[in-house]
């Protein structure tokens, strides 16, 4: 992901990009018209500007994740500017420090999550499939040096930050209200709420990652996650039945 | 008499010694416990009237006890949390118990049960041993099961009278923790945290209990 730094500034597409128009509009007040060369190079310098602190910053989250990958969350800054090729001074200017990074890599790895999700239920078009689909798929991961440590940061992360927690799920809550609301549609479920069920889901799943990936808390053994799934598609009203049962 | 003592008084265990040695252990270990529950006590008051941290010098000033004193019975304040948010879990069982007690037949005694255990309240002790909760779970989750054992037993005796699946049991002791938290940090993933009422419907239609349609059972 490093590799990205290096991206070619000349490959940049010509239009506004709205992020800066602000920022322009109090370099050029009049939006001088007489003058477009200026409004054009000012407009270029911005949008290389932003797209250089989006691609560096992607670095620094890149050489993160495969930190976190090989050895878990005993690394230092250092060796995270060491990975990316940046120098302590240029992180500081992105990141405040270690668990401002690790939050932005939580954010990366939930939005990679649901991407993959997607991708595996895209063939699938019974919604109460992609429900379980999703659920089975959310719950069903090996555990890795990187998913631990996330996983601990993320426990961290509800009872220290509760708003960033919160910031970091939306793809999966977007998700799953999509999931929910075609079920709804399609006859699936009955009628209800559509947030109370999705945080109902979203909460007793998250729950289940802990317990299995940091060991189960609770004292009284856990299900394999079809039974999880079918508790879940169970309390909203639905049926579902695992095709494949495991032994 | 414990096995230790037994060992102790090896073959000359008359009569009257093994009295004296009970008496004498007897008032050592009431002393022990009364001390360790003084600290507990003074440990959760602390928890919930300061905004601040709290330092064991508090904690000891509070029970009326030296530094010293404290430390032969605990070796550190995390392990006096620990030992309170294991003592508030009990309560939370023994609560339970009695619930359950005062409600006819085996679903609805489920409903009382789930309605009591998710009854959060969003105290400022609850909140510390909460976090507390999170911080152990990352490094030492057995421990965390053992405070759980009480309140996961009854859950367990209740489910399986009234018929739920195996495995209903973890669900319940999951969703619970994932509702407490949730109250208790105030996070609902931007959602709506339903009502305990409601909550206790999802999970009473989730185990196939209750009046909610069961799908051909």
């Amino acid at each position: 992901m490093s590799g990205a730094a290096q991206t070619d500034p000349e490959g940049a597409d010509e239009t506004g990009n709205g992020a800066t128009d602000g920022l322009l509009a109090s370099i050029d007040p009049a939006g001088d018209a007489a003058s477009p060369w200026r409004a054009r190079v000012v407009q270029r310098s911005l949008d290389e500007a932003a797209r250089r602190s989006i691609d560096r910053s992607a670095a620094f989250v890149g050489a993160t994740i495969e930190l976190l990958e090989e050895r878990g969350d005993s690394f230092t800054i250092q060796d995270v500017c060491d990975r990316a090729g940046f120098s302590m001074r240029l992180f500081y200017q992105y990141f405040d420090g270690k668990a401002d990074l690790l939050s932005a890599v939580f954010e990366e790895a939930l939005l990679t999550a649901v991407e993959e999700v997607r991708g595996l239920l895209a063939g699938i078009d019974d919604p109460i499939e992609r429900l379980a689909g999703y659920i089975l798929r959310s719950v069903s991961i090996t555990l890795t040096p990187y998913r631990s440590a996330l996983l601990r940061y993320s426990a961290q992360l509800q009872s220290s930050n509760a708003s960033g927690f919160d910031q970091a799920l939306q793809p999966h809550v977007e998700f799953l209200k999509e999931c929910i609301d075609a079920a709804v549609d399609a006859g699936a479920l009955p009628p209800g709420d559509t947030d109370e069920r999705a945080y109902f889901v979203l909460a007793v799943r998250t729950a289940y990652n802990h317990s299995s990936l940091l060991g189960n808390e609770t004292s009284v053994d856990m299900p394999p996650p079809e039974e999880l799934a079918r508790f879940l598609i169970r309390a909203l009203g639905g049926a579902w039945t695992p095709t494949v049962t495991r032994s | 008499m414990t096995e230790k003592v037994a060992d102790l008084l090896g073959s000359r265990a008359t009569r009257w010694r093994e009295r004296v040695v009970e008496r004498s252990m007897g008032d050592a270990i009431r002393q022990a416990i009364e001390r360790a529950s003084a600290l507990i006590s003074a440990t959760r008051e602390l928890m919930e009237e300061s905004t601040e941290g709290v330092t064991v010098q508090e904690i000891a000033d509070r029970a009326g006890m030296s530094l010293r004193l404290l430390y032969r019975y605990f070796e550190s304040k995390d392990e006096l949390i620990a030992a309170a948010l294991e003592q508030y879990e009990y309560e939370i069982a023994e609560r339970l118990d009695a619930t359950v007690v005062a409600h006819e037949g085996p679903e609805g005694l489920a409903r009382a049960m789930l309605l009591s255990l998710s009854d959060v309240s969003q105290t400022s002790e609850a909140t510390r041993l909460a976090v507390h909760e999170a911080r152990l779970m990352q490094t030492n989750s057995a421990d965390v099961a053992r405070y759980h054992a009480p309140v996961a037993d009854v859950v367990h005796r209740v489910l399986d009278d009234a018929g739920a699946d195996e495995g209903s049991a973890y669900l319940v002791m999951a969703a619970r923790r994932a509702y407490s938290w949730s109250t208790l940090f105030e996070s609902n993933f931007g959602l709506a945290t339903p009502s305990q009422t409601r909550f206790v419907e999802l999970l009473m239609q989730g185990l196939a209990l209750g009046d909610g349609d069961r799908e051909g059972e």
